[in-house]
């Protein structure tokens, strides 16, 4: 009993800063008027606070100046915290009660964050109008909807993976030429081997969960469409033949040479991607954002960054991942989490003004980001327009391919039980460093098995 | 003969450190790749917060190590050589705080500093980091102290002088070189600690400079000899600290009083 | 006479004056605040399951104790401990010899000094791309490996479940050597000169000098750093968190890394907090014991 009282009593003060959290979940605003959502940007004014992930400071301080460049009248500062501590960062910064007026939460988030997170519906409502719903990709906005029906963030860009990118460049140095109609692992074991014959590397992968994951899904699907999320939905058990199979492959993938010697002692970002900058992989598995190498500014950035001496662009190219289980690869895609208003911010409009132009508006970051060809944007209507695609003609038929197969993706990409992703982070690395996948998937299947869905 | 000698001395001890030296280089060589040496520090000190995450990086580092100091000498020297009722009890206390790993402290720590007001100022980072860093010291000062003769405070005991007294003139100095290794840990402690500014300090201008290296990093990307530039910045006042008070380690100091 | 030394104390004075417990007052202060709470709501966590964030921590008794003692990777993680234990013996000779040698006479010793130095205060954090190149298949440490003719065993060293629990331990004794050998430097300013001196006269080599007169005389230093090492390898948590995030398929996960795995990455606070109180009591039986048996043997002359 007493340990209960302290228990609630501890609980009090961690959430008391934010004002009676529960209290809040109805979306009614406290300490603003009620109609902040209604407020027009430019009359909007005074401080704001955004805090995300994703960019280096300086790649953020830029995105802030060029929207107060839009509503001087507001003063924003944008916070990038290194992503392995942003949880923990935002945690204490809203059960603090101050915290940002504005953050980017990420998908695995959501629920957790969802208490503190402002109802958008509203904001929906005034800015896109009262067919708000055509407006956007309705599929991101209900990964951002909650159990109370409150929408507690702003969708951003859908992130898919299930394709790779190829350096063109470095295949026709080698006098090869990537096999894009492989329909088995001994076709493509085969390319690899030639590859490796003039001391490449074929295919990147790195250590990290997400990378294995896509890869793996990639294969999956390539067998069966959709088995890998029927099997994280708990609909099909990992023990199903298609899924052992898929693990059977993903093994071949390491023990036959296709993928580069060290993936598991190497993080994707930055260790794989620099040594394909460097020229000593042919090809990386990655998603549709690694599609701003299509660029040519992007493509010079990033070679230096590896270390690469005046650089030229390379010639890069998004393709399908490999067939080697005997169908084509569809893309998967999700929302990358979405842009939340604080529910205890003290000055909602202008947060609402940065979450508009961040997220609604076909003029604002949007357009940027999608010009920029690090996502898809949520929001439909934006017209995206890269600025120097390095190779036009490996350029225009990549991104073509990348609108018309992630606007259509069907099958998602996300795992939203961290459970399951630390299950399937074992038995990924378990099957690449030689377990057999009768064990990998037993081992998966039990985990999967103890987890609420 | 001598001269012989010496030269193995010398030889070995090359070898010996040569490892520990190895990744360094790889550090510093890397911190000027890319685009070259003034290119890569230049960046990370013409950051605008340079100034003021250095500022508050020092009052963070003095305060904790003033707190830790003072908590630690008064602590070990009672521990050490003082009659003490429970003496183990508060001993084995002292130790226990050491074996609580980061990871279950942030929570707990943060329902503190909040409660006791202190969120968002140094003080949230200082105690705390003190607090770790007392029981630390508590654990190597006492021992040390323990070795100095009970002949020597004897003599000034006879001669009248109080146990603060004794303290002050017979333990202190004679502690120095222990004193020495608490300061320059609990400085390079506070000075290092990534953590607690970052999740204690959201205003952007109370932050701390060890988070300078992830203002190089983003998502995709990580200007990686810009972010060795930086960590080589932030180590050289650790080790400027380190030789500053090493002279108070030499042989000499206590030459002729102990054993 | 108002208070008494430790030794002639301990006879006669039966009831030492509270003023003394007065010195004790700041750190206790100090300590009680921040870290003994921090103790108590651990262990009222670990029979709660909750998010680390969320208001309703549900109290679920021992069930997150019982989750842990059959929790096959938690106790690989503590057998990962075990084996790292024996490491820090390494750390204390190869800190002790260093500490030696640098006290005799050496050119620019100041260098040497600050070389071993630094490692301790980089944080892993900042190191690990370096680490990684270093023990990637074609870095320095493989190429070191075929320097001295031992190519064969040229090994993507990280990737391997097998082997990469051995790269994370030169790492551990990388960063984990500066500190014994500032320990014992400072101790070996405790003994006299005229000790050495005295032995040199009498004809004694320097290996039975090191032998007979050095390594008894550091029993304080022996003892202090075999605690502190033995809590601070319970408690690793940095190095392999940042250079393998435990893997590749946990061959290299510790306590404080699977914690933080299920408490924060996994909001699993609650499991994270029972794992923490096995684990703390585990480093406390050590130590205390460490502590228990070391004062013995001083009191038995060692």
């Amino acid at each position: 009993m007493h340990g209960k009282r302290r228990g609630s009593l501890i609980l009090t003060v961690v959430l008391a800063g934010a004002g009676a959290l529960s209290g809040c979940a109805g979306g009614a605003s406290t300490t603003d008027s009620p109609d902040w959502a209604a407020v027009a940007p430019q009359n909007a004014s005074g401080k704001v606070t955004v805090w995300a992930w994703s960019d280096d400071q300086a790649t953020v301080d830029a995105i802030a100046s060029r929207f107060m460049q839009r509503y001087p009248k507001i003063q924003v500062t944008f916070k990038a915290i290194p992503y392995k501590d942003y949880t923990n960062a935002l945690s204490a910064g809203l059960a603090s009660g101050k915290g940002p007026d504005v953050f980017i939460v990420e998908p695995r988030s959501i629920v957790r964050f969802a208490p503190l997170s402002e109802d958008v519906t509203p904001l929906l409502q005034s800015v896109l109008g009262k067919e708000w719903q055509n407006r956007l990709v309705m599929s991101q906005v209900d990964e951002l909807k909650v159990k109370d029906g409150r929408i507690v963030g702003l969708p951003n860009q859908a992130n898919g993976a299930g394709t790779v990118l190829l350096n063109q460049g470095l295949l026709d140095q080698l006098g090869l030429s990537w096999p894009g109609d492989v329909k088995s692992i001994d076709e493509l074991a085969e390319f690899c081997g030639q590859v490796k014959a003039k001391g490449k590397s074929c295919i990147g992968v790195g250590q990290d969960e997400w990378v294995l994951q896509d890869v793996y899904q990639a294969i999956a699907n390539s067998i069966r469409p959709g088995v890998f999320t029927s099997a994280v939905q708990g609909k099909t058990p990992w023990t199903d033949p298609v899924l052992v199979k898929a693990f059977d492959l993903f093994q071949a993938l390491f023990t036959r040479g296709v993928v580069q010697e060290g993936a598991l002692g190497m993080p994707m970002y930055t260790d794989v991607d620099y040594a394909w900058q460097r020229g000593e992989i042919v090809a990386m598995a990655v998603g549709n954002w690694s599609a701003m190498n299509l660029l040519e500014p992007n493509s010079v950035r990033f070679q230096k960054s590896a270390g690469v001496k005046d650089p030229k662009p390379l010639r890069a190219q998004l393709l399908p991942f490999p067939a080697i289980g005997g169908n084509p690869v569809h893309v998967f895609a999700t929302g990358y989490g979405g842009t939340a208003i604080n529910v205890a911010s003290k000055n909602k409009a202008a947060a609402a003004a940065w979450a508009n132009w961040y997220s609604l508006d076909p003029e604002g970051r949007q357009k940027e980001a999608g010009n920029d060809l690090i996502g898809i944007p949520a929001l439909k209507g934006v017209k995206i327009e890269p600025q120097g695609i390095a190779y036009p003609e490996l350029g225009r038929p990549s991104i073509e391919f990348l609108e018309e197969e992630f606007a259509n993706a069907t099958d998602p990409r996300g795992v939203e039980y961290p459970e399951l992703l630390t299950a399937l982070e074992t038995a990924f690395q378990q099957s690449a460093s030689g377990t057999g996948s009768q064990q990998v998937t037993e081992e998966l299947e039990n985990a999967s098995r103890s987890i609420a869905r | 003969m001598r001269t012989i000698r010496t030269g193995w001395n010398q030889l070995l001890v090359t070898l010996a450190v040569a490892p520990f030296v190895i990744p360094l280089a790889v550090m510093v060589g890397r911190s000027v790749g890319g685009e070259g040496f003034l290119r890569n520090y230049g960046a990370v000190l013409n950051r605008p917060e340079m100034l003021t995450f250095l500022r508050n990086s020092v009052v963070i580092a003095a305060g904790t190590v003033a707190v830790t100091f003072v908590c630690t000498m008064l602590a070990s020297y009672a521990l050490a050589k003082l009659p003490l009722r429970g003496r183990e009890v508060a001993f084995y206390l002292i130790v226990a705080a050491l074996t609580l790993p980061s990871a279950a402290l942030t929570v707990p720590l943060f329902i503190n500093v909040r409660n006791l007001g202190l969120y968002d100022t140094p003080w949230a980072v200082i105690l705390p980091i003190a607090a770790l860093q007392t029981a630390f010291g508590v654990f190597l000062a006492r021992g040390f102290m323990a070795g100095i003769p009970d002949e020597t405070i004897d003599a000034a005991r006879v001669d009248g002088a109080n146990s603060f007294r004794v303290f002050w003139y017979i333990v202190l100095p004679l502690s120095r070189p222990v004193a020495a290794v608490v300061i320059v840990w609990t400085f390079v402690s506070a000075w290092n600690e990534y953590l607690l500014p970052l999740l204690f300090l959201q205003e952007v201008d109370q932050q701390t400079v060890t988070l300078l290296p992830s203002y190089f990093v983003g998502q995709f990307q990580a200007d990686q000899p810009k972010v060795f530039a930086a960590t080589v910045l932030i180590a050289l006042p650790t080790v400027i600290c380190y030789i500053a008070f090493s002279r108070f380690f030499e042989r000499g100091i206590m030459a002729g009083s102990i054993k | 006479m108002t208070w008494q030394l430790t030794r002639q104390g301990r006879g006669f004075m039966r009831r030492p004056p509270l003023r003394n417990s007065f010195y004790l007052v700041p750190a206790l202060v100090l300590l009680g605040a921040l870290v003994y709470f921090s103790v108590f709501y651990t262990m009222w966590l670990s029979t709660h399951e909750w998010d680390g964030f969320g208001p309703n921590p549900l109290f679920v008794g021992a069930d997150n104790y019982a989750k842990v003692f059959g929790d096959a990777v938690y106790w690989k993680s503590v057998l990962n401990v075990a084996g790292f234990l024996l490491l820090i013996l390494l750390q204390m000779a190869y800190g002790l010899l260093m500490a030696v040698a640098l006290h005799g006479r050496v050119v620019l010793g100041v260098v040497y000094r600050i070389a071993l130095f630094v490692p301790v205060v980089l944080a892993p954090a900042v190191m690990a791309p370096a680490f990684r190149e270093i023990f990637s298949p074609d870095g320095q440490f493989n190429q070191a490996l075929e320097a001295v003719g031992l190519g064969a065993l040229r090994h993507a060293w990280l990737a391997d479940p097998d082997t990469a629990i051995f790269a994370i331990a030169v790492i551990a004794i990388w960063s984990g050597t500066g500190f014994s050998f500032i320990l014992y430097y400072a101790a070996l300013t405790q003994v006299d000169p005229r000790v050495f001196e005295a032995a040199r006269v009498d004809g004694a080599g320097r290996l039975r000098t090191l032998w007979s007169i050095t390594i008894p005389l550091m029993s304080r230093t022996h003892l202090t750093y075999l605690v502190l090492g033995t809590i601070a390898t319970i408690k690793l948590f940095d190095i392999p968190q940042i250079i393998t995030g435990g893997g590749p398929a946990n061959s290299t996960q510790f306590p404080a890394t699977y914690i933080y795995r299920a408490g924060v990455v996994n909001f699993n606070a609650g499991y994270g907090a029972a794992m923490t109180v096995v684990m703390v009591v585990i480093c406390l039986i050590l130590a205390v014991a460490q502590l228990r048996l070391g004062t013995r043997a001083e009191r038995n002359g060692f």
